[in-house]
């Protein structure tokens, strides 16, 4: 018998360590990305936050992350406002107006797309979308380049923000709509029946009742699928022309992004090159970071209510 | 997008890709194969789960049973949001900090599954709360009335009754480990040989194999990642049917024990 008390105390011991090991798991990340990074920005000759090239193994050293910074924000920011639009529809479209078998047909296909891995969306995305890609930015820019986003300067389409903002609207539509279309599934069902009751149409309950109900978690979601955007690596990456250049012309084959640029660049850096690609991806953390616990304090609010 | 992956997929594979390596060969024939890539996958993904399955049960274990700290539990919900929200390269870019920077070693499979270790855990440590969540408490209180200790609890009541969505569970991290491809961009390098040993030397993946083959200029090398891909699929539908097929064999087993113990 004392035995297994003894046994029963290790067992709380050992748990206890687990909790440990996966709590210190944070901090050492954020420990050791800024220790192996400090090396190249101390090391830097010009402005970290404002230089747009990237050259951290030559001689003068100078490197800086505002091209892929921009890269990074931009790609997500559209990305994730087509997503949102197109999924706001799709959930509301699935909840309300199809017919329950389609709409089971539509939740299968987001399931399986969500479960994908991303290398595949990477494949599709260089070897089949990339030709469609280039043949729809010669139409935009032919008959809508008078709007300044679809300008271009050498006519070299292809590889562009717009193709990576393609892939990331076809990777992030099922995470914002299924965050979306479940909470629309949770909502309390006298609410529904009360505006009817009231006599109104069906295009006022969804307008006035439950998009507004549902506001919470829309941006919950939505800021889910940016977290995830800004983070995704190999499919972007497989697509971008890895130059550093801030240009407004989305159309034109220059295109960056943080993580896409740590995919491209590892292997051929030598060790100041691989301090300053450290220092990148601790920018990435802190960037995810901070987004997350906005995600955490938003749903602790929902739970709240 | 699927139909295109299948359309330009199955022309590839036969035995001959399945069998062989990339060992010697140019990317312009049309020989090699995928055998190197399979082997690495699987092995790096299950020793990433042999890694992660324990970690995870203990951390669910201590949150649903021991710990009585809201506080606590709520950080741990923070921690856990913000581990399973960083990105996979910042992840993979830490294990090489810590492995190739600090501690000088080579590379290796092992350190790829060690970077699927900590990608996978907050998933897996998500799913396993919520399936012991789920247990009736009443059950547990039975038990505890009857003087049972914490250990006699997990053993005989929570780890039977949950051993079924924790094989799901598992399962779902198996197929999410399978595809991730930033960790083996920079932490198992890629190699054409066969390589079945994970604990040295450098190591293919599949996933890695589909970005290799991908960015080749010439469109039989694009043809094996298309096939590559397509095995991919095909594994993550065989987990699948796998994971369904353990679970209707534990509920058989279950009623078998059932009707003998009652007689």
């Amino acid at each position: 018998m004392h035995l297994k008390l003894y046994i029963n105390k290790l067992f709380n011991k050992l748990t206890l360590l687990s909790v440990l090991l996966v709590f210190s798991i944070v901090f050492l990340v954020a420990l050791f990305l800024t220790i192996s990074s400090i090396k190249s920005l101390s090391s830097n000759n010009v402005n970290y936050f404002l230089y747009p090239l990237w050259s951290p193994d030559n001689n003068p050293v100078k490197f800086g992350i505002s091209s892929l910074m921009y890269g990074t924000i931009m790609t997500s920011v559209i990305s994730t406002t087509v997503a949102l639009i197109i999924s706001i529809a799709l959930s509301v479209l699935m909840n309300y107006y199809l017919p329950k078998y389609l709409s089971n047909i539509i939740s299968t296909l987001i399931y399986v797309m969500s479960s994908i891995p991303s290398i595949i969306y990477g494949l599709l995305g260089l070897l089949f979308i990339l030709k469609y890609s280039i043949q729809i930015s010669i139409f935009l820019n032919k008959y809508f380049g008078f709007i300044p986003i679809f300008g271009t300067e050498n006519h070299i389409f292809g590889r562009s923000l717009f193709t990576a903002c393609i892939i990331l609207i076809i990777m992030i539509t099922p995470i914002i709509t299924h965050f979306i279309s479940e909470s629309l599934f949770n909502i309390d069902n006298n609410l529904i029946e009360g505006a009817y009751s009231l006599g109104m149409y069906k295009e006022e309950v969804i307008r006035l009742i439950l998009l507004p109900s549902v506001k919470l978690n829309i941006v919950t979601g939505t800021i889910l699928g940016f977290t995830r955007a800004i983070g995704e690596t190999v499919a972007v990456s497989l697509i971008v022309a890895s130059n550093f250049s801030i240009t407004k012309y989305i159309l034109d084959a220059k295109s960056n992004t943080i993580a896409a640029n740590i995919a491209n660049n590892f292997k051929e850096s030598l060790t100041i090159g691989k301090s300053a690609l450290m220092s990148t991806g601790l920018v990435l953390f802190i960037m995810t970071m901070v987004l997350s616990i906005i995600v955490q304090r938003l749903l602790h609010n929902i739970d709240k209510y | 997008m699927l139909l295109r992956v299948f359309v330009s997929g199955y022309q590839k594979i036969n035995l001959y890709f399945l069998q062989h390596s990339m060992y010697n060969v140019a990317e312009n024939e049309n020989l090699g194969g995928v055998y190197h890539a399979i082997v690495g996958s699987i092995e790096q993904s299950i020793l990433a789960l042999l890694f992660s399955i324990p970690i995870a049960y203990l951390y669910a274990l201590y949150f649903t049973e021991y710990c009585t700290n809201k506080r606590l539990k709520y950080i741990s919900n923070i921690l856990i949001d913000i581990l399973s929200s960083t990105p996979s390269i910042v992840v993979a870019l830490f294990v090489v900090a810590v492995v190739f920077l600090t501690f000088n070693q080579h590379f290796a499979g092992v350190w790829g599954s060690v970077a699927l270790t900590v990608i996978v855990l907050p998933i897996t440590i998500k799913n396993y709360q919520s399936v012991f969540q789920d247990i009736p408490k009443t059950t547990k209180e039975a038990a505890y009335a009857l003087g049972a200790l914490r250990i006699d609890v997990i053993r005989y009541i929570v780890c039977p009754i949950s051993i079924n969505q924790i094989i799901n569970a598992s399962f779902i991290s198996f197929t999410r480990i399978i595809g991730e491809t930033a960790p083996a961009l920079l932490l198992i390098f890629g190699n054409p040989a066969i390589n079945n040993n994970p604990f040295s030397g450098a190591q293919e993946s599949l996933t890695l194999f589909i970005f290799h083959e991908a960015q080749q200029p010439y469109p039989i090398a694009n043809i094996r990642a298309w096939s590559a891909a397509l095995i991919l699929i095909f594994i993550i539908i065989i987990l699948r049917v796998l994971m369904k097929c353990i679970r209707l064999l534990i509920i058989y087993c279950k009623k078998i024990y059932f009707l003998y113990t009652k007689k």
